[in-house]
């Protein structure tokens, strides 16, 4: 009867180390994003949220084709869940050489443990009438930082 | 009396197992009363008016223009407060170039804007846009 209560104490004691395995390293490396968004005449934009680097950021995308150098812009934008407040802003970042996809403008650093979103802004150049589209991608999901 | 003691053991770690679990529930999945629409996002977080006549609050799922006067900010040394929105929010750049070398310029030491309550008065901190809050550009 006692080897039977011994038997079962290290069994459950190997189902810590499983659950600990199982849900809390891949908890580290999160990522979270919002659906993708149409907007301009040739672009989709979307919000990302990482809780591996702790960071928001954003991607933009042209439909067809591939934006040369400063076409693609993306703003991330860190938000707390629980009040709704702006924690970090990266500001904006462009594409540096041609691309058809672009992740980036992401954040660095964050307002202590809790709850996060990422609601991010993303920039597309419209050759034909010399202006940027400018599209505020979803929110995402929220993660634990 | 051992034994009534193994059991308790088996009990803690039982519960131990499940607390962990959660934890990592908690850690790695989507938060299920977070806010995911623009319209949640105003019921969430109300905008509310200042003396002044200027709205201040949350820019969570608004856009740059029905974004309030004064946006909701955690200050680069902790503090609670608003920022402008004009300030917040500048006009695009006139062309790809105007952006990438409007890029290299505040790589450095960001834009640094000052924090208020929600007067929009009284300074409490300041709110760093890019600088050391931004990851170095792949």
């Amino acid at each position: 009867m006692k080897f039977k209560i011994r038997a079962m104490t290290w069994l459950v004691a190997l189902l810590t180390g499983v659950s600990i395995g199982a849900l809390a390293l891949p908890a580290a490396a999160a990522s979270s994003y919002s659906s993708w968004g149409n907007f301009g005449s040739n672009y989709q934009g979307r919000s990302i949220l990482d809780s591996g680097i702790k960071a928001a950021g954003a991607q933009t995308k042209v439909n067809s084709g591939s934006g040369p150098a400063g076409w693609l812009g993306a703003r991330g934008l860190l938000y707390k869940q629980s009040t709704g407040a702006l924690c970090r802003d990266a500001g904006w970042h462009y594409n540096s050489v041609a691309a058809s996809s672009w992740p980036g403008g992401y954040t660095s650093g964050y307002c202590g443990s809790g709850a996060y979103q990422s609601y991010s802004v993303t920039r597309g150049w419209e050759s034909s009438g010399s202006y940027y589209s400018e599209y505020w991608a979803n929110i995402t999901p929220a993660l634990n930082f | 009396m051992a034994l009534k003691k193994t059991k308790v053991t088996a009990l803690v770690t039982g519960l131990g197992a499940i607390g962990m679990g959660v934890a990592g529930i908690l850690g790695g999945a989507a938060i299920a009363n977070a806010v995911s629409s623009t319209e949640e996002a105003q019921r969430a977080y109300p905008v509310e008016t200042n003396e002044s006549g200027q709205s201040y609050g949350s820019n969570l799922g608004l856009s740059a223009e029905g974004s309030p006067d004064l946006v909701l900010v955690v200050g680069d040394h902790g503090e609670d407060g608003y920022v402008y929105r004009d300030e917040l929010f500048s006009p695009a750049p006139s062309s790809p170039e105007e952006a990438l070398a409007g890029q290299s310029d505040k790589a450095g030491a960001g834009v640094v804007l000052s924090v208020y309550l929600s007067d929009g008065k009284t300074q409490v901190d300041t709110f760093t846009i890019g600088g050391e809050n931004a990851r170095p550009a792949d």
